[in-house]
């Protein structure tokens, strides 16, 4: 293939695989913003150093480059200011001058000769401004306005002349500047620092020789002051500039060492394509492990063989290696539970349907399956390393180590004892997180052990979720760790049959994304059942909720939500420079949440008899709601908005319930119209034809179909993804919503009993529109764009033989685009 | 409050009525303006536009840039320009006047070798904005690739045809009043057949020995501080008129006064400070908490902040100051029993659908008056 085709191939596949989902994705979604979806219930910072975590496993942290979130580099450099200038400065004045202040804000102030008034409370200024440290405020001016060229100016200002490069101005102005005082200050502290000023600066210009000049000179012997990694890395890009590519990378791995801040920036721009020379350039073991550990970080695949060079070069390497191998648990937990968990809700490789997912609880897709046996593989494998390197370093983090491996097994599964022995041998229970990390393990290890159902493993569980709440401040909040878990135990419950329990827990873990149409608050509690209970579920869920003495089990599933499980999180920005750690913001959850409330299951429960027709049950559920109900709840009184008997009215605009359309009184007299349907003789054709009318108004397609379903999309007739996931739906039920199954039914029986004239008029024209909507349905399903739009041959009928009367002439009256309609059949 | 807003009108009154008795000349055709401060997007939707062909009003006097000096450029710089051309819609067939604002420290850091190339920048950057406002003025069906094929011969600048004025409005001092005057000048030079009009302030007026009069034919006068005392007031307009013919500018859109220990530092633009305004919405307590409300007047300031260019300290207060359009017609009243004919009136009206409607019939009063 030519190259030019190739690229073109290249461009194509990748922007269909960005757009195509978008496509494939439609419904309503809520959500949380940079939440972690996948399943991460290994604490990655179980043992990790506080600045590793953005190298955690982590959506939250991959989305950003997240720098120094605990500042350590900046502190240290602020130390080293305090130490130098007296004791009697604060870190935090020094911060807010250095790091938290517009710098063109600082030099501006100056210049108007209002610094010392406008930061009267800053110990740091009121330092600088002292008459005999005029050189250090000099240096703090020149550097600002370095800085303020660096990250806020723009080349030219007035954008009028493109030849004017200020930045480059400014920047050459602080070289020169720079290089006059090295050469005459006295005060070593000053003169490293315009030193530093001269490395960044000179490679900023384009200066590599320069840079690497005044870094040797300056910066090569240094070990205490944090300007030695900070230098270093710009070192290592004038080297990358020159071609050295392999001592740059040797360069980059001693910064990524050595400083907090530029960690995340050493690992992309390490070039992995060089490992065995920039591994030449290490002068000891410890050296290349840190190279190992940049080559392996950022690759979300198998990273086995990396950690296991580390563990052999260098044991001892306490800080990288519990995040690497924290990474790769995350990593398998992922890959193995996160589809069976949450669904694939984000990073979905392609859009599922529920019916579909749901079919992982019980049958695997073949990719899946062959992803899964690889994973399982690649588990062993890890696990059996670490296994090894436990038993042959007594003093290597053990507790760590073995909770890792005992979660390795319970991922795999069947493997309870295996769990229990490594999870005894964890040595240091006082250790919140390792605590934690125990509690986790045994939860997930219960479904082993013993019968969920049984009233032991029910105990148990209300034990373990408290415990597991009450440390959960040890794992990071993005996380999510508690409703995750409930999560899980739903779907668990779900396996074994039982909806009430499931339902609840999944209420329970609402703010998870699980990739299910969750809609409005009044939907919320209820669609969970609404998917998957039936007429006796929703019975019994009543009684468990009408219970008097409820046990412990059943009050954990049936209290009120707690913070755990209805705060969100979400990022904000922290102005002027960095991103604020994932604060709470309040869900919006009914109160009642997880429960719905009881007139909510008796209408859900009449809607579930509705669609399978079993229209006595939808009555009796229905006399237990207050009359008023559907003109103050939810959407009712906009959707069904129109006597339900009368013929289907597609244009009825939204407005007032009307009256009589009340659920109670539709069912009572369908009931009533039932009876008179059934019996041959002049009324039946008739009945016929209003209960037709009634299935036709239920049905997508007409003005009541909230009597059917709770929501409904203009796209639903193409991807049906809540409807035809509710599974207590069957097919017939389906057909009759989206096909008219049951109003085609009835007319056609209607106009076999022998109606009038008029009457058969209108059930002809009421079949033919039917037969036209349903044509529509098929090909929209089926993605079918027809050339020659169908025409019902109940127009046909219509046009032979009913022409002539009274009804046909109202029918061409109401709807005048009928009679080209008919015409256009005729010309086929 | 009560007594706040009586004390307005009263002062408002008494100064114009003053002003009518010093000023009671014949000039141009008399007109309202309506204004674009630098905090308002230009974007006139239809609904505007219906509005403002409702209410006759046909001048627009756009902000174009405003400049500031920079320490940290070394140089004066627009530090808000108008940009979104693709926006300039809906403004067919209205007449234009481009304005730009100065802060007095552009004049007082620029060294005086570079006053010149100030002015020529300033020149270019008219140019380029005015260009693109004035040919979206343009009746529609003018081309405006034509314009923009024009561009690229800079000696051809079409705009300026169509435009009589530029208004340059900074606050001089004593001290910067050379620089400034001489960058009027220099200006001046680029804009042969367009007349540059200088704002003035009361102290200007008043103070006109030592900050001297601009280099121009006429002058407005900016009467932007609803807090000077009667004395104050007085003493302005009892010596000579004004040696310019002078329009005269009124704050009709809502401002908030900026105090410091109970000094009056200044009138802030509202849409800049809104933001902050629990009232406005966009207020999240423990987010933007640098304001704390105060009551149904103002707010004062927790945190050191900066709100358009302004520094605001700690402890600061600012108080909403609403126009009072029943104390504006009253002047306007008196204008028209007095038969004086005015000058030409600029007002300055706050952009919103919604106060342009409540102005609307207001608006149509002073019309009359001053024709």
């Amino acid at each position: 293939m030519h190259p030019l085709y190739k690229t073109f191939a290249k461009c194509c596949i990748s922007l269909l695989a960005v757009v195509y989902p978008y496509f494939l994705v439609n419904g309503c979604y809520e959500g949380t913003e940079y939440d972690e979806s996948r399943i991460a219930w290994f604490n990655p910072a179980l043992e990790a150093a506080t600045d590793l975590e953005p190298f955690f496993y982590n959506r939250y942290y991959s989305s950003y480059d997240f720098t120094d979130l605990k500042e350590l580099d900046y502190r240290q450099n602020c130390q080293e200011w305090i130490q130098y200038l007296g004791t009697d400065v604060k870190l935090e004045d020094v911060m807010t001058i250095l790091y938290r202040t517009p710098k063109d804000r600082l030099i501006d102030t100056y210049a108007d000769g209002k610094l010392g008034d406008y930061y009267a409370d800053n110990s740091f200024i009121r330092a600088v401004l002292r008459p005999e440290r005029s050189e250090v405020l000099s240096y703090l001016l020149l550097v600002f306005r370095a800085e303020f060229a660096h990250f806020s100016a723009k080349n030219d200002p007035w954008e009028i002349d493109e030849d004017i490069d200020y930045r480059k101005m400014i920047l050459q102005k602080v070289v020169d500047t720079a290089e006059k005082k090295i050469n005459s200050l006295q005060d070593s502290f000053l003169l490293q620092r315009y030193a530093y000023q001269l490395v960044v600066q000179n490679r900023y210009l384009d200066n590599y020789e320069d840079c690497q000049k005044y870094y040797r000179q300056f910066f090569a012997a240094e070990k205490k002051s944090i300007l030695a990694p900070w230098s270093m890395i710009h070192y290592a890009y004038s080297l990358e500039q020159e071609g050295d590519t392999a001592q740059s990378s040797y360069y980059l791995s001693r910064v990524f060492d050595q400083s907090s801040s530029k960690k995340i920036r050493c690992s992309r721009i390490f070039d992995r394509k060089h490992l065995n020379a920039t591994l030449d350039f290490a002068k000891n073991n410890h050296e290349k492990a840190v190279i190992w550990a940049l080559q392996i970080l950022n690759n979300n695949g198998p990273a086995q063989e990396g950690i296991n060079t580390m563990l052999q070069l260098d044991p001892q390497c306490n800080v990288l290696l519990p995040m690497l191998i924290g990474r790769e648990v995350n990593k398998i937990e992922d890959w193995i539970l996160t589809p069976q968990v949450t669904f694939f809700s984000y990073n979905s490789p392609i859009f599922q349907n529920l019916n579909e997912v749901n079919s992982l609880l019980t049958a695997d897709f073949a990719f899946f399956k062959k992803n899964q046996t690889k994973d399982r593989q690649y588990l062993r494998s890890f696990r059996t390393m670490l296994e090894q390197y436990i038993k042959g370093n007594s003093d290597a983090q053990q507790d760590f180590l073995h909770l890792a491996i005992a979660h390795l097994y319970l991922v795999e599964g069947e493997q309870a004892a295996m769990v229990e022995k490594n999870l005894a041998a964890v040595a240091n229970r006082s250790n919140p997180k390792i605590q934690l990390q125990v509690q986790v393990e045994r939860l997930l290890n219960l479904p082993n052990l013993m019968d969920l159902q049984s009233e032991a493993a029910k105990t148990s569980m209300v034990n373990l979720f408290s415990q597991i709440a009450a440390l959960s401040s040890n794992i990071p909040e993005s996380l999510r760790l508690y409703p995750k878990l409930l999560l899980y135990f739903s779907r668990l419950f779900q396996r074994k049959g039982d909806t009430v329990i499931a339902g609840l827990l999944y209420n329970r873990s609402i703010v998870v994304p699980s990739n299910t149409y969750q809609g409005s608050q009044y939907y919320l509690p209820l669609g969970y059942f609404d998917r998957y209970a039936s007429l006796t579920d929703i019975d019994q869920l009543m009684a468990l909720i009408n219970k008097k003495d409820k046990n412990r089990f059943e009050m954990f599933l049936t209290e009120p939500l707690n913070n755990l499980e209805k705060t969100a999180f979400r990022v904000s920005f922290k102005y002027p420079f960095n991103l604020s750690p994932p604060a709470p913001i309040a869900t919006y959850f009914p109160k009642d949440m997880p429960l719905p409330s009881i007139n909510q299951l008796w209408d859900l429960k009449g809607v579930i008899a509705f669609r399978q027709n079993n229209l006595q049950v939808t009555k009796d559920a229905y006399a237990h709601i207050p009359e008023d109900y559907w003109n103050t709840n939810y959407a009712f009184k906009y959707y069904l908005r129109q006597d339900p008997f009368s013929e289907a009215n597609l244009l009825a605009t939204e407005g007032e319930i009307g009256e009589g359309v009340n659920k109670t009184k539709v069912l009572e007299r369908m009931l009533a119209i039932q009876k008179e349907a059934e019996n041959p003789g002049s009324q039946q054709a008739p009945a016929l034809y209003l209960l037709g009318n009634v299935y036709f108004n239920t049905s997508y397609w007409g003005a009541n179909w909230m009597m059917t379903y709770y929501g409904k999309s203009s796209s639903d007739l193409a991807y049906p993804s809540y409807q035809q996931n509710t599974l207590a739906n069957n097919t017939e039920s389906l057909e009759a919503y989206y096909e008219m199954s049951r109003a085609i039914a009835c007319y056609k029986k209607a106009l076999a009993a022998k109606p009038d004239n008029d009457l058969a008029t209108r059930i002809t024209y009421m079949l033919a529109r039917c037969d036209e909507m349903r044509q529509m349905a098929k090909n929209e399903r089926n993605r079918i764009r027809e050339t020659v739009p169908y025409f019902s041959p109940y127009y046909q009928l219509l046009k032979d033989k009913y022409s002539k009367t009274l009804a046909f002439e109202e029918i061409i009256a109401t709807c005048p685009l009928l009679e080209e309609h008919l015409e256009q059949g005729d010309k086929r | 409050m009560r007594i706040g807003v009586l004390k307005f009108q009263l002062l408002l009154f008494l100064f114009l009525s003053m002003w009518l008795k010093n000023h009671a000349q014949t000039t141009d055709t008399a007109k309202v303006v309506l204004f674009f401060p630098d905090n308002l997007n230009l974007y006139v939707s239809e609904k505007n536009r219906a509005q403002l062909d409702q209410i006759q009003l046909k001048d627009l006097l756009i902000t174009n840039f405003k400049l500031d000096w920079s320490a940290a450029y070394g140089s004066a710089y627009p530090y808000f320009s108008r940009k979104n051309e693709y926006y300039y819609i809906n403004l067919s067939g209205l007449n234009y006047t481009p304005r730009i604002a100065i802060t007095n420290r552009v004049f007082q850091y620029t060294p005086a070798s570079e006053i010149p190339e100030l002015a020529r920048r300033t020149s270019e950057k008219i140019n380029i904005i005015s260009e693109k406002i004035w040919s979206a003025t343009q009746p529609k069906d003018f081309n405006y690739y034509s314009v923009e094929e024009k561009k690229k011969s800079p000696s051809d600048p079409s705009w300026r045809t169509g435009i009589k004025e530029i208004q340059i409005d900074c606050d001089w001092d004593q001290h910067t009043r050379t620089a400034y005057f001489q960058f009027v000048e220099l200006l001046q030079k680029y804009f042969p057949g367009i007349s540059i009009n200088c704002t003035i302030r009361p102290k200007h007026y008043v103070e006109r020995r030592k900050l001297g009069i601009p280099p121009v034919k006429r002058a407005t006068f900016l009467y932007e501080n609803p807090n000077r005392t009667v004395p104050e007031l007085r003493r302005m307009f009892k010596g000579k008129p004004y040696p310019l013919p002078l329009d005269v500018l009124l704050p009709l859109w809502n401002w908030v006064q900026w105090f410091r220990n109970e000094q009056f530092l200044g009138p802030l633009p509202w849409n800049a400070t809104s933001s902050f305004d629990p009232e406005y919405g966009n207020f999240e307590p423990g987010v933007n908490n640098q304001f704390s409300s105060i009551d149904s007047t103002g707010f004062r300031i927790l945190r050191d902040t900066v709100v358009d260019g302004h520094f605001l300290l700690k402890n600061d207060r600012l108080v909403k100051y609403p126009t009072d359009t029943m104390a504006m017609k009253s002047f306007f009243t008196t204008l028209n029993q007095k038969n004086a004919v005015a000058n030409r009136q600029v007002i300055l009206i706050d952009w919103d659908v919604k106060k342009l409607k409540a102005y609307a019939s207001f608006i149509q009063n002073i019309r009359q008056m001053l024709h």
